[in-house]
């Protein structure tokens, strides 16, 4: 408080000697005091810029994904392409399995007690934990925008263009998303539900088909 | 039936962040926070600043107004 009532009478007085109203002063500068508020602002917005720019670029490092999801916004939902590796129980050979399937919204008649409205959809995006996954966002007619808060994904979905992001979950949830970009009638009635769980359990929920 | 437990979803009246789920959204999060210290700091700043201007320059300081403000000959 001291600080700003000293501050004051230094800018009040300031002020007054600039108004000239009662007499004219000799100087017209005050050196100390324009070199400080150059350059307090300058090294602000470094201490801004700086680390802004390291997570900018950290975040678009790529690292070498274990399984690759697909993305496809179409209108008004979501196709998902996924392909992963598992351990076969037969044979106990590293075998490679492909799913395809789209993700609808759910009527509010349809919910369940403790749903989401406009949040839930038939079948959830999964999404195994502590994997570098590479997801590949992309859309079929229009621009739309595939969004994750909690995983801090928002890649834009643009027709005849594959945008990666990496993402890596750390732990089990069910996150929950809409689609970020204007795409039409029912823009807000496409959401993106995504469960985070183990890979064997992921495994297993894909073989499935549900979720 | 078990989803309010995880919290990744929008709230009402919600003002804050989601819960993090992954690194780079930490990494997000942390850095948000430390702009908004910049922000509220400059926040501050500036308001006491038009202030202390409403303050030093307010009608009833200002005694000797001048009627004159061209020379139109």
């Amino acid at each position: 408080m001291f600080f700003f009532y000293s501050l004051s009478q230094q800018f009040g007085n300031l002020f007054q000697v600039l108004s000239l109203k009662t007499k004219i002063h000799k100087f017209t500068h005050q050196t100390t005091l324009e070199t400080i508020w150059t350059l307090a602002p300058v090294f602000i917005i470094l201490g801004i810029a700086i680390p802004s720019f390291i997570l900018l670029y950290a975040v678009d490092v790529m690292v070498d994904s274990s399984i690759t999801i697909k993305a496809i916004g179409k209108q008004w939902y979501w196709n998902y392409e996924l392909e992963f590796p598992f351990l076969n129980p037969v044979d106990f050979r590293l075998s490679f399995k492909r799913r395809i399937f789209d993700s609808y919204i759910l009527n509010v008649g349809d919910l369940i007690t403790g749903q989401l409205r406009n949040l839930e959809v038939d079948q959830a995006l999964l999404i195994p934990l502590k994997t570098h996954v590479d997801l590949i966002v992309t859309a079929d007619d229009v621009l739309h925008s595939f969004a994750l808060p909690s995983a801090g994904v928002k890649v834009d979905a643009v027709p005849g263009r594959l945008n990666h992001m990496g993402i890596f979950i750390e732990r089990p949830g069910v996150l929950y998303g809409q689609c970020s970009e204007l795409c039409g009638t029912n823009h807000g009635f496409m959401p993106i539900k995504a469960i985070a769980l183990s890979y064997d359990s992921y495994v297993y929920a894909n073989e499935k088909g549900v979720l | 039936m078990f989803n309010f437990l995880f919290l990744d979803l929008p709230r009402r009246y919600q003002m804050t962040f989601q819960d993090t789920a992954t690194p780079v959204m930490s990494a997000i999060l942390d850095l948000h926070s430390y702009v908004s210290f910049f922000l509220i700091l400059i926040l501050i700043f500036v308001a006491f600043q038009i202030f202390d201007v409403l303050h030093f320059f307010r009608m009833d300081r200002n005694y000797d107004l001048n009627k004159l403000c061209h020379k139109n000959l």
